[in-house]
């Protein structure tokens, strides 16, 4: 399985559309990206033609499924689809004015017949038969998910009744995951999508929320119903225009007003699919941006009067438990994520940040569970040791003072490792964190290294 | 086609354009034209360049002229195109052409800083010849040189129109002319070559490119911003920090700030170690800014001492008592683990909070959704999720518009299975909320009492008669209305209601049932009616004298006997008149007999006269009167 040559050509395919259409075809920084695209292009096919083809929102090498590309070029998949491209395929060696016809056609402008040469678009397309399936669970429950989310945006986006039982059966085997294999599942929820904030997002919210569930020792309904407030936390976002949501700056008073109303919307799309017992999942929806202390948004009136009793409900804190592990599991993976207005911080930034706001803005002892889940730590760390070597810490540490289970991704003499290695440290040797972009380190891609077996 | 000027030339064929109005077929479209006179005028003008690039003369070729005779043929002046990087609009649509030399040109009329170049009347070959002069880089322009509009305008080319939005100064050295885009900052450093620096050229490019982008295009802006900030790290360091202290500097306009706010806090501080110390307050300024709008807490003003102080915290939170952290920690928050109960009341709140929050026409999806919860719940026969869902829509109607849309929604949500539902929790025994019986009472009643009709279980119906009394006890007035209904049994089964409910607008009901077609009704509407207002019972008793029921007849008098005045004695009176069956003369003139009106004292004393010619009940009649009279005895 060729996932990270794929990976570096869909990257280098993007950047090429991308300069076509800042610059235009002729511009030399487009011409460097179109060469790096071509090269990139040779190494996947060592010779040989290979056509990628996207099919049910995922892609595939030849006939075989790659899970974590499609999961990390959600981008490219739908940009494919929206230009009527079903399949590339590249007969080595590549030329950069046969490249040039792709990223025109990526970057907007009109699609040329597949013609002769060595890129080739529509030649062969491959019927879903002809494809095979693959991919461990972990993936298959990550992709699923963010399928199912897709679909509930759109039926939301569209007023159409959303339906709840198939987002408990995402939930059912991320709650599996979970418990199964807290470290897989911690690691999975790296996963970053840029281009798909909202999908993924949502799920890693979900994945990290559950730790924190498992932690508090919820029962497996309890658990269920958690992760669907988790994973749904911000369906309400399909209400808000792109424009906003991609504008790279600060909001302007107006752009800010439509962001505030998304909890709002999202809590009642679901309390109008909820089934009786699912209410609670709405509640998560509503509050999870109302903030510990009250002073988020919308302003919610029963966190400024004595809620009535009902049927023996006894209030400890305005906010729903379930409403405040979302939070802080929301509030990291935005923080380590990159924004539209702003880049990724590094996770132990993200853990500063959460500790410096418990209690104002989230539940101090949520917080500390949470931190105690990632350590010091946290998995997706990617840091320079003292000797300049560059780790992926992988797993949470099992205790603060022992080594922390890390992958060597860059050698002391600043090469990077073609497949990572096994590498703990002692907190000690770290000498700086860095993000992973900063680090030109993808631990998603490193994850599917780590996972695939010698012979991939 | 070919060349066919003579002029002997290894250069290859060049093309030449159409002439206008050759084209095949009908008359185009008024759309078509435009678009096909703009790719003509286009292809005119890149064969045109391109010839003037071939040759050294290029008026004598016959491709020239034709492009010179074509770009005089236009249908009106003036005529204008838009000059962008990648080639030319017409009326904001990108012109088609098949000339290579079009993408060249465009790029050298905009990296001379055009925007756009058209013709205020038809242009001579000098024209354009003095266009592509000024575009063609023959050398670096001087500093002070005239703008191209000047510098066309001397040289005798009057028919051009060109608009400038940069001015090129300089080629960058190893770049083909035509292919750098680099206008001049507002603040040139003279003692600095600015091409040599990626700093300028950076923000050079930047700027000119923000400024290209069209209104409205948010996903062409974040990939130019994203695509600049992830260049920025790609930089030298002293790069970066000339060109960090340039955003810090400028970060009050609009596209610097968008910049500038990409970088993460782990940027920040990683930047502010490389920034002279008269630029440093301007990052904390920024960064106590950007934190407070951000809603964060200070960390932002004092970043680096702060962060410092939390990562310790931190440290020794995982170090020195973890354990125990761990254990308190689980404790707080499994004591918060919520049951069922909870969460739903929790979701109620929520149901309750977002009505709050939303507009009438939000109010009103909402109002649908719980009315379809309440509802939901009573047919599961759940009274008491009913009831809450029930109470949160009543509490949430606080203005007319939101009455009546909760009206509507419920009348529509309480379908007859649902009263189903709700009738078989009753006869189990469950005990209904009070904002469940307020939910039939004032949305579902009628529905209720047509179901009560057709229930034929005892218990069921005894239950069922129960709850409908205590909604009918918040709401009579549609069970009164009901009164006249023809159907005899279902008019009996309302008036035991409302004997139940004491309330006073039943009594008019009543009033009318007493005339009901039905003399069961009219029975036991005046049974009903003496318990609740005998004084009213009277009165209707009085016209109950004259019921052809005979049974009733008798209830009348029982109650009259129990009751005394004056319209009472004269009902009697009139009674009398009538000649009734003797039974009941003799019981009516007992009951006047009580009385001690004049009325009872004259009627009495009428029927006492002798009269020995009449009927023995008459005489009989007569008797009881005079013993009425003499106090009683017979």
């Amino acid at each position: 399985m060729k996932e990270r040559e794929t990976g570096s050509l869909l990257a280098a395919l993007r950047r090429a559309a991308t300069l076509h259409r800042l610059y235009g075809s002729s511009h030399p920084l487009t011409g460097v990206a179109l060469a790096d695209a071509a090269r990139e292009a040779d190494v996947l096919a060592e010779g040989q033609p290979v056509q990628l083809t996207v099919l049910d929102e995922s892609i595939y090498l030849d006939r075989t499924l790659l899970p974590m590309a499609s999961l990390t070029h959600g981008g490219f998949l739908r940009t494919m689809h929206d230009r009527g491209l079903r399949s590339v395929t590249f007969l080595p060696p590549v030329a950069m004015a046969d490249l040039s016809r792709l990223t025109a056609a990526l970057a907007g402008e009109a699609l040329e017949p597949a013609g002769a040469g060595s890129v080739r678009l529509n030649q062969d397309n491959l019927a879903a038969d002809d494809l095979e399936e693959s991919g461990d669970g972990r993936r298959v429950a990550y992709t699923a998910t963010l399928d199912l989310l897709r679909a509930v945006s759109l039926a939301v986006s569209e007023r159409e009744r959303v339906s709840l039982l198939d987002t408990a059966a995402a939930v059912r085997s991320l709650v599996d995951l979970c418990l199964d294999d807290p470290s897989a599942a911690l690691l999975l929820s790296t996963m970053k999508s840029h281009h798909e904030y909202t999908f993924f997002h949502s799920v890693n919210t979900c994945i990290l929320t559950l730790m924190i569930g498992r932690m508090t020792g919820l029962d497996r309904a309890d658990q269920l119903l958690l992760g669907m407030g988790a994973l749904l936390h911000d369906i309400g976002k399909v209400g808000v225009s792109p424009a906003v949501l991609q504008h790279p700056g600060r909001l302007s008073p107006e752009q800010w007003a439509e962001i505030r109303i998304h909890p709002q919307v999202g809590a009642e799309s679901i309390l109008t699919a909820s089934e009786p017992g699912q209410e609670v999942v709405a509640v998560v929806a509503l509050e999870h941006h109302a903030r510990y202390d009250g002073s988020g948004y919308p302003n919610l009136l029963y966190f400024e009067e004595p809620p009535e009793h009902t049927d023996g409900y006894s209030r400890q804190h305005p906010l729903h438990l379930f409403s405040r592990l979302t939070a802080v599991a929301d509030g990291y993976d935005a923080l380590t994520s990159r924004r539209s207005y702003r880049r990724a911080e590094s996770p132990a930034r993200a853990l500063r940040v959460l500790l410096s706001d418990a209690g104002t803005v989230y539940d101090p002892d949520v917080v500390h569970a949470f931190i105690d889940i990632m350590g010091e730590f946290p998995p997706g760390s990617v840091l320079r040791l003292q000797r300049g070597e560059v780790v992926l810490v992988d797993q949470p540490a099992p205790d603060a003072d022992g080594p922390v289970p890390a992958l060597l991704v860059v050698d002391a003499a600043g090469r990077k490792l073609a497949r990572p290695e096994p590498r703990s440290f002692l907190p000690g040797e770290v000498a700086g964190y860095l993000t992973p972009d900063r680090a030109g380190v993808d631990p998603a891609l490193i994850l599917e290294q780590v996972g695939a077996s010698p012979d991939d | 086609m070919p060349d066919t000027t003579g002029t002997t030339t290894r250069r290859p064929a060049i093309p030449v354009p159409p002439e206008l109005g050759e084209a095949e077929g009908g008359p185009p479209a008024p759309a078509e034209a435009a678009e096909s006179l703009a790719t003509a005028a286009v292809d005119a003008l890149a064969v045109a360049w391109t010839m003037f690039r071939v040759y050294q003369d290029p008026r004598t070729q016959d491709a020239f002229r034709r492009a010179v005779t074509t770009l005089g043929a236009l249908p009106s002046y003036p005529w204008t195109l838009e000059v962008h990087s990648g080639g030319f609009r017409h009326g904001g649509l990108p012109v088609a052409t098949r000339r290579q030399g079009a993408a060249a040109l465009a790029r050298a009329i905009f990296a001379r800083g055009l925007a756009v170049l058209g013709f205020s009347a038809p242009p001579t070959g000098d024209d354009l010849l003095r266009l592509f002069e000024a575009v063609s880089f023959q050398g670096s322009p001087p500093a002070d040189s005239p703008e191209v509009a000047e510098e066309l305008h001397a040289a005798g080319a009057t028919r051009l129109i060109v608009v400038e939005h940069s001015r090129l100064t300089d080629t960058p050295e190893g770049l083909t002319d035509t292919e750098e885009l680099v206008p001049p900052s507002s603040d040139p450093d003279p003692g600095e070559p600015r091409h040599q620096d990626p700093s300028h050229r950076y923000l050079d490019e930047y700027r000119l490119l923000y400024e290209k982008l069209e209104a409205g295009d948010f996903q062409g802006l974040q990939e130019l911003v994203h695509g600049f900030t992830d260049s920025f790290f790609t930089l030298p360091r002293e790069q970066q920090t000339r060109l960090f202290e340039q955003f810090l500097t400028r970060h009050e306009e609009e596209p610097f700030r968008l910049l500038l706010d990409q970088f993460s806090q782990d940027d920040l501080a990683e930047l502010a170690h490389l920034l002279s110390p008269g630029t440093h307050p301007l990052l904390r300024e920024y960064a106590r800014i950007a934190a407070e709008q951000e809603g964060q807490t200070a960390v932002g003003g004092e970043m680096l001492p702060a962060e410092q102080l939390v990562s310790d915290r931190i440290s020794q939170m995982l170090r020195s008592g973890r354990a125990g952290l761990r254990r308190q920690v689980g404790e707080a928050l499994r004591a918060q683990i919520p049951g069922p109960r909870e969460n739903f009341a929790a979701g109620v709140r929520a149901a309750s909070a977002l009505m709050d929050l939303a507009d009438d026409a939000g109010f009103a999806r909402l109002a649908h959704t719980v009315a379809f919860k309440a509802a939901g719940a009573c047919e599961e026969g759940n009274l008491a999720r009913a009831g809450a869902w029930g109470g949160t829509l009543l509490a949430a109607a606080s203005t007319r518009p939101r009455k009546e849309a909760v009206r509507r929604e419920m009348e529509a949500a309480l379908r007859p299975d649902v009263l189903d539902g709700l009738l078989g929790a009753l006869a189990e025994g469950e005990e209904p909320p009070a904002t469940v019986v307020a939910l039939v009472a004032l949305f579902a009643l009628d529905q209720a009492l047509e179901r009560l009709t057709v229930e034929a279980d005892p218990v069921r119906r005894d239950a069922f008669l129960a709850f409908l009394t205590t909604a009918a006890r918040l709401r009579p007035g549609p069970l009164v209305r009901r009164l006249g209904d023809p159907r005899g049994p279902l008019v009996l089964r309302l008036i035991e209601i409302l004997a139940g409910t004491g309330r006073f607008e039943a009594v008019a009901g009543l009033g009318r049932a007493c005339a009901h077609s039905d003399s069961r009704v009219r029975r036991e509407a005046l049974r009903v009616l003496e318990t609740l207002r005998p004084d009213e019972a009277a009165s209707i008793a009085v016209r109950a004298l004259r019921d052809p029921e005979p049974a009733l007849r008798l209830q009348a008098l029982g109650i009259l006997r129990r009751t005394s005045s004056r319209e009472a004695d004269a009902g009697l009176a009139a009674f009398l008149d009538s000649r009734p069956p003797l039974a009941q003369r003799l019981a009516a003139i007992e009951v006047l007999a009580r009385s001690r009106s004049d009325t009872a004292h004259a009627t009495l004393r009428r029927l006492a006269r002798r009269r020995p010619w009449a009927s023995a009940a008459v005489r009989e009649t007569c008797r009881a009167a005079r013993c009425a009279l003499n106090g009683g005895e017979r």
